[in-house]
């Protein structure tokens, strides 16, 4: 039994059990009886961080083609079976993994198996389907070439990190990159690089733990494949500080980002520099940021700040909406803050609040399977232990304000220092 | 005390003497409660020359009173644990906080204290106007909002639902402070308002501690608007946005009955034929063919009469009119045809997996409660699975004969321009 909670903060009981199948993959349960509901999430090791630049886009359209036809099910069999059943599954290609996951009522659960287990092992990327999936792919991809979000975004990974390095490439890809893939190039990854070796299967709801793990052996104890090999993974150097401008038409604002490449999840001064992040732009109404930007200044409706640290360092960033004649106000006004961080870090109550925050917000966060599911996941992503949930509140405890403010100084940039990336139409 | 099929314990409700009305309901799954006010005005209550001013209302509700000073309540929320909001629609504004459940005190204590003590100061009206501002013209970015709010405009004449929740820039360019707070002072009565307290608690004493904490605000008269009621339409209106943008978007809209007619049931089983999951009809039609990379169809719930949207958005190489063919064509095999029990069943067993899922969580089970309390009753949240058994396969037919015909329709395109197709 697994329990979330420090003096004050509310103990939430999350527990977890552990099996392996004949397959090597990993299996953690939490039996949760309270709703007939089960959520399933299988991640596997296949991911964009595995794409070639001249095929970005491509893990991603393997786990959305998953669906698209298995060697016993047509795309329509599996669309007419879900529906009936009124259950929800997909899949998708992330930096580090592709996630396959499933919600239905308890008493689909064996058919919910059947289908994701489909999907991982069976599918066949037929041309026809793959065929429409690369035009609604190419379609997502224009919206997107037209988002000032997305456009701000690719502008600035490109100038974050060196050719070769994963993080640089858009995980849904390009359009030129799209347009040369292929249902082979699919039906290629797939068998290269979707394997039992390092899949984890976590089950949350109505469920007992003896029966899905037999369940589960049924269906994957069988499965072979070969370990996928790490490939080299370029440093990234900090990036020479930049400002790149972008106009598109028919816009009214104009999105801005800025940031560098920061920490990786397992970086020691995490949860320091998480709490320092928390107090800078995201806790109340998104922390220091937004009571000047927003608040005080009335410059933007969102403006936030954001610690992307996964396996590899992602970036630390900041992201605003703004009115065209207000960007460089707003860009003064976010470096202000920046300064003022380094120097004169968060306060003691500052500190204390994002802490409290940190632990009480577990419960929240642990109140529906989909939570309990993707938290173990990441847990799980991160080899963080399953008795991550119990030493939590311990870690944030043990957490000073000299090593917080240590943290945002190492890590934050000065505001000289950051890439800035900004997209929208002119002023 | 029962509980339904999903283990949930009853709804209460309870009236205070000042007129607030109160829903409570325990849910001992997780440490949690969630504690929300809703206000029965929204963009339906606003005039011409003051449309936002519902939205504004509710940014300025964040402002600060005199107990709990601008940024206080943000800072104790998050300090426990909790997340808050706020959010306008059509009928209503709403505010919440979610919690762990023994700071429910903290929540009911805030919402209370901002019924009637919002400040409105000039300078946090000043600073705010831009912030509204500004998330108009983040929407504004989208392609799919210029053509929701077209085509939506495009279908009324008289009814405010024609306008957008948001306000159009002139109004918020020109409104005032005092517009503003005479609004709130106006709407922001305990007899206009709902209370909503879902979570890990003795209900009894949430309900004493609501009754502490909102009783002794004045009970005022809530102002009475009708909106005007809309004339039937006579014809199909077209509208069309041009501006440089990735691909066209198709959105066809025709006005259907409020939530309490008989006919909302078969129009939300109509809806979900149409457009729910890959099976359903639009998909195997328009994206299963090629024509469009997404598909939808559906209604709100509403207390007037309000539109039912199909809509698509069209691959860059198919041409346009295509699309439109193809959509108009569906619905009118619906109305001809009729649909299958086993199309019937499907979407059934569709809502009833959504209702089961839709109550995992607090936060998602207050929001179902007050907004069909919005709409007319919170009973219709509870009860809506029994009114969707009743419907045949020839309500939906005929709902589908009935409204989504031609006369009836707004059709709405948004084409790119400069060749961006």
């Amino acid at each position: 039994m697994i329990a979330v909670g420090s003096a004050g903060a509310p103990r939430v009981r999350v527990a977890l059990r552990e099996a392996t199948l004949s397959s090597g993959v990993r299996v953690i349960v939490h039996e949760n009886r309270q709703s007939p509901i089960v959520v399933v999430r299988v991640g596997l090791q296949a991911s964009s961080s595995q794409d070639l630049p001249a095929t970005a886009g491509l893990a991603s359209l393997v786990g959305s083609g998953l669906i698209r036809g298995t060697t016993t099910r047509t795309f329509a069999e599996i669309n007419a079976t879900i529906d009936a059943a009124g259950m929800s599954l997909g899949a998708s290609a992330g930096r580090h993994q592709t996630t396959v996951s499933a919600r239905c009522l308890s008493e689909d659960l064996a058919l919910a198996l059947d289908l994701v287990t489909d999907l991982i092992r069976n599918p066949t990327f037929p041309d026809d389907e793959v065929g429409l999936l690369l035009g609604q792919a190419r379609n997502g991809l224009r919206q997107a070439d037209n988002d000032t979000g997305s456009v701000a975004q690719r502008h600035f990974r490109e100038r974050c990190y060196p050719e070769g390095h994963p993080y640089r490439l858009r995980a849904h890809g390009y359009l030129h990159t799209v347009d040369a893939i292929g249902a082979p190039d699919l039906r290629e990854f797939h068998a290269q690089k979707y394997s039992p070796a390092g899949a984890v299967i976590v089950v949350s709801g109505d469920v007992a733990f003896d029966q899905v793990v037999g369940a589960l052996e049924a269906r994957f104890g069988t499965w072979s494949g070969r370990s996928i090999a790490g490939g080299t993974v370029p440093g990234a150097p900090a990036p020479e500080p930049s400002r790149h401008d972008a106009t598109l038409e028919g816009k009214t604002q104009a999105d801005l980002i800025l940031g560098v490449p920061c920490i990786a999840r397992d970086h020691p001064d995490f949860y320091a520099l998480r709490i320092a992040n928390l107090v800078f732009g995201r806790l109340g109404m998104m922390g220091r940021l937004g009571e000047t930007v927003r608040e005080a200044m009335g410059l933007a409706y969102g403006i936030s700040s954001d610690l992307d640290a996964n396996v590899l360092a992602g970036p630390w960033s900041v992201r605003a909406g703004v009115n065209p004649k207000n960007v460089e106000a707003a860009l003064d006004a976010i470096g202000t803050e920046l300064t003022k961080l380094r120097v004169e870090g968060v306060t003691e109550e500052e500190f204390e609040r994002a802490c409290r925050f940190s632990i009480g917000s577990m419960a929240l966060h642990l109140e529906t399977n989909d939570g309990v599911a993707g938290t173990v996941s990441d847990m799980v992503a991160h080899a963080l232990g399953l008795d991550y949930l119990d030493r939590y509140p311990l870690i944030i405890d043990a957490l000073t304000l000299d090593e917080v403010n240590a943290a945002a100084r190492t890590h934050i940039p000065a505001y000289d220092r950051v890439v800035v990336s900004i997209a929208g139409p002119t002023a | 005390m029962t509980t339904d099929v999903t283990g949930r314990m009853p709804v209460i409700e309870t009236r205070l003497a000042n007129g607030l009305t109160l829903l409570t309901q325990e849910a001992r799954g997780a440490p949690i409660a969630t504690f929300w006010v809703w206000y029965r005005v929204g963009s339906r209550n606003e005039v011409p020359g003051h449309t936002g001013a519902s939205h504004w209302v509710e940014h300025m509700l964040f402002k600060g009173t005199d107990r709990f000073p601008k940024g206080v309540a943000d800072k104790s929320v998050a300090g426990c644990g909790g997340i808050r909001n706020g959010m306008t629609w059509l009928d209503y504004t709403t505010y919440y906080e979610t919690v762990p459940s023994e700071h429910i005190a903290l929540a009911v204590a805030i919402e209370a204290d901002r019924m009637e003590n919002a400040r409105f100061l000039d300078a946090e009206v000043a600073s705010e106007r831009g912030v509204v501002i500004s998330e108009r013209e983040g929407s504004e970015n989208q392609p799919g909002y210029a053509l929701y709010e077209a085509v939506t405009s495009a279908a009324y004449r008289l009814h405010s639902y024609g306008r957008p929740v948001v306000g159009f820039k002139h109004d918020l360019r020109t409104m005032s402070r005092d517009d503003l707070h005479g609004f709130y002072r106006r709407h922001y009565v305990p007899g206009n308002a709902v209370a909503v307290a879902i979570g890990d608690f003795d209900g009894e004493a949430v309900r004493e501690l609501v009754d502490r904490e909102f009783g002794a605000i004045r009970a005022g008269e809530p102002a009475i608007y009708e909106p005007p009621e809309e004339p039937a339409q006579e014809g199909e209106r077209r509208v069309t946005v041009r501006r440089p943008g990735p691909v066209p978007l198709f959105s066809c809209v025709y006005h259907v009955p409020a939530a309490d007619h008989p006919d909302t049931p078969a129009i939300w089983m109509l809806g979900a034929v149409l457009g729910a999951g890959r099976s359903s009809r639009l998909y195997v039609n328009l994206v299963a063919t090629g024509l469009a990379s997404s598909a939808g169809a559906g209604s709100s719930e509403t207390l007037d009469p309000h539109l039912f949207r199909v809509s698509a958005t069209v691959r860059a190489d198919v041409e346009p009119a295509r699309v439109e063919e193809a959509a108009l064509d569906v619905v009118a095999r619906i109305a001809r045809d009729g649909v299958a029990d086993e199309e019937l069943g499907k979407v059934r067993r569709q809502f009833r997996a959504g209702h089961v899922f839709g109550t995992e969580g607090v936060t998602s089970q207050a929001r179902s409660l007050g907004s069909s309390e919005m709409a007319g009753s919170w009973r219709r949240a509870e009860t809506y699975l029994e009114d969707l058994d009743r419907v045949t396969t020839e309500d939906v037919r005929r709902a589908c004969a009935t409204y989504l015909v031609e006369k009836n329709r707004t059709v709405g395109w948004f084409l790119p321009e400069g060749g961006a197709r």
